[in-house]
């Protein structure tokens, strides 16, 4: 077996534990459930790229994070680039996600929090990273994003606490 | 700092019904590698030749589109475009407000909306209609022409723009049901909504005829017009993905976008016209970039439309794959396609769509 195909065994092991938390997050921060999935593979294909230059698991969690939210912001920039269907949609809804009330809710809750604390909140809350290593990902101080994140959680438990109330018989 | 327990269960639950396959995936990395490999080092010679062959053409063309060799005299365009100006805001994206732009020479713009999209004002120019808010989920805001005194009218609307009534006094947006796509009026004064029946097909845009009889509507398969109760269906263009169709002012000729159906980079669009009679169709394809939103002046002699033909040949060669299209600006042409001249000059700092036009 040669040097990268004992990498690319490595890789396999790094895809299957990482790849469902990756899509995920990115389809929280981009809130959509389609397109998650599909800036992930772009992330573990960079990621693959790179292998033999990534040295430890933690490593390639964060290369792998990085990348997937900084595209997921990048896809939101497109799509106020050229918004409100001036090309026409660019994919269809993902019918049973965007049907779904608990995906609905959380993601009309993440709208109201700025792209920077919708990372924050995402990466800290549901990916399980902490503050040092979530500026790492998102290229801001730690102390910056414990600031975000404190505002985007006020925000988002207060989103979600009407809505609860709106929903209640 | 570590996770909040009622936050993440919160996320974890909506994150779990995003459906993922992850040997699927695997695989298609695999299989994708060998692929990428040889695109990026054809791309790097294709794009050095298109750079240098862009960089040629594009001189060519804008010398003799400058502002200073506009005409002046009866046939010079009038009027003020409402405008849709997208401004870069750092690391968090573009922001997009409604600005209204004389089409003579020297006007200065004035902003009528900080934060706006679609910008249009109703047919007797009292009004001004425009969203806020990302794609799907748009809020429809109605103010006076100026932008005083908004108000928000409807929210959340999965729309992909909106046509006000001749009357000015509804507009007719689309909505989502279990079945596919619908038009509801709103009513301006009030707010009220009332569900049109639906309208069969694939469509993402609709425009509203000046005599108030039909719609038009685009999709990814054409352009189609019907009666407002869905009788008398009649295809106007087929085999093309139409965005954004607009009626001229009599009624007779719709102006539109259009690309190839099959065309995945979906950068590339034409302005096209058809008749609405189905007849005389062209498209004008004078450019192998983004030339889109077409919107008739008041007396139906010109169309403004954004293009990315006066970008920079760095801003088009990203331009098919970047993350925004970088260099839109305002051209005006002749509906005929002649005397096609560029309104203001592309800007690196902004981007510049037209969305309506009033004396």
């Amino acid at each position: 077996m040669s040097t990268s195909e004992a990498a690319a065994g490595d890789f396999d092991t790094c895809f299957r534990d990482l790849f469902p938390r990756v899509a995920r997050t990115a389809a929280l921060v981009s809130r959509d459930p389609d397109l998650g999935p599909d800036i992930a593979q772009e992330a573990f294909a960079r990621l693959y790229d790179r292998w033999d230059r990534i040295e430890s698991v933690e490593h390639a969690r964060n290369f792998a994070f990085r990348v997937a939210v900084n595209l997921a912001r990048s896809h939101l920039r497109r799509r106020l680039a050229v918004p409100f269907g001036l090309r026409g949609p660019d994919r269809p809804q993902a019918d049973a996600t965007a049907s779904s009330d608990a995906w609905l809710v959380v993601v009309h809750a993440l709208g109201v929090l700025s792209p920077r604390q919708r990372a924050c909140v995402v990466l800290v809350d549901y990916a399980d990273l902490d503050a040092a290593t979530a500026g790492a990902a998102l290229g801001m101080a730690e102390a910056t994003v414990r600031v975000h994140l404190m505002r985007g959680r006020r925000a988002l438990r207060a989103k979600l606490s009407t809505t609860d109330q709106e929903v209640e018989p | 700092m570590t996770a909040d327990p009622a936050l993440k269960d919160r996320l974890t639950r909506a994150a779990d019904l995003v459906p993922v396959d992850v040997g699927a995936h695997l695989g298609h990395l695999y299989g994708d590698r060998r692929a990428r490999v040889v695109r990026q080092r054809i791309g790097v010679f294709a794009l050095t030749a298109v750079v240098a062959l862009l960089a040629a053409a594009i001189i060519w063309r804008l010398l003799p589109l400058g502002t200073a060799n506009v005409p002046v005299g009866p046939a010079a365009p009038s009027g003020t475009l409402a405008v849709m100006r997208g401004t870069l805001t750092g690391s968090d994206g573009v922001e997009f407000a409604a600005v209204a732009y004389p089409v003579e020479p020297g006007g200065a713009p004035r902003t009528l909306a900080r934060t706006a999209g679609l910008p249009v004002w109703s047919p007797d120019g009292s009004k001004l209609a425009y969203v806020v808010g990302p794609n799907h989920h748009v809020d429809l805001i109605v103010a006076d022409a100026d932008g005083a005194h908004a108000r928000r009218i409807a929210t959340d609307l999965p729309t992909f723009g909106f046509a006000w009534s001749p009357d000015g006094g509804s507009i007719a947006v689309r909505t989502l049901t279990d079945h596919g796509a619908r038009v509801s009026l709103i009513v301006v004064g009030t707010g009220d909504v009332q569900d049109l029946p639906a309208f069969d097909g694939d469509w993402w845009n609709l425009a509203w005829s000046p005599d108030g009889t039909r719609f038009a509507f685009a999709g990814p398969a054409g352009l189609w017009a019907q009666d407002l109760d869905g009788s008398h269906r009649q295809t106007l263009v087929s085999d093309l993905h139409v965005v954004n169709p607009e009626w001229s002012p009599d009624g007779s000729v719709l102006a539109f976008g259009c690309r190839p159906p099959d065309d995945a980079s979906d950068y590339r669009y034409d302005i096209c016209t058809v008749h609405a009679d189905g007849r005389g169709f062209v498209r004008f394809a004078d450019w192998a970039g983004w030339d889109a939103v077409p919107v008739w002046s008041p007396d139906g002699s010109w169309l403004a439309f954004a293009s990315d033909r006066g970008a920079t040949p760095a801003q088009v060669a990203q331009n098919p794959g970047g993350a925004r299209l970088e260099g839109v600006t305002i051209y005006l042409m002749r509906p005929d396609g002649s005397d096609v001249r560029r309104m203001v000059p592309a800007s690196d700092r902004y981007e510049l769509v037209p969305t309506d036009w009033r004396a």
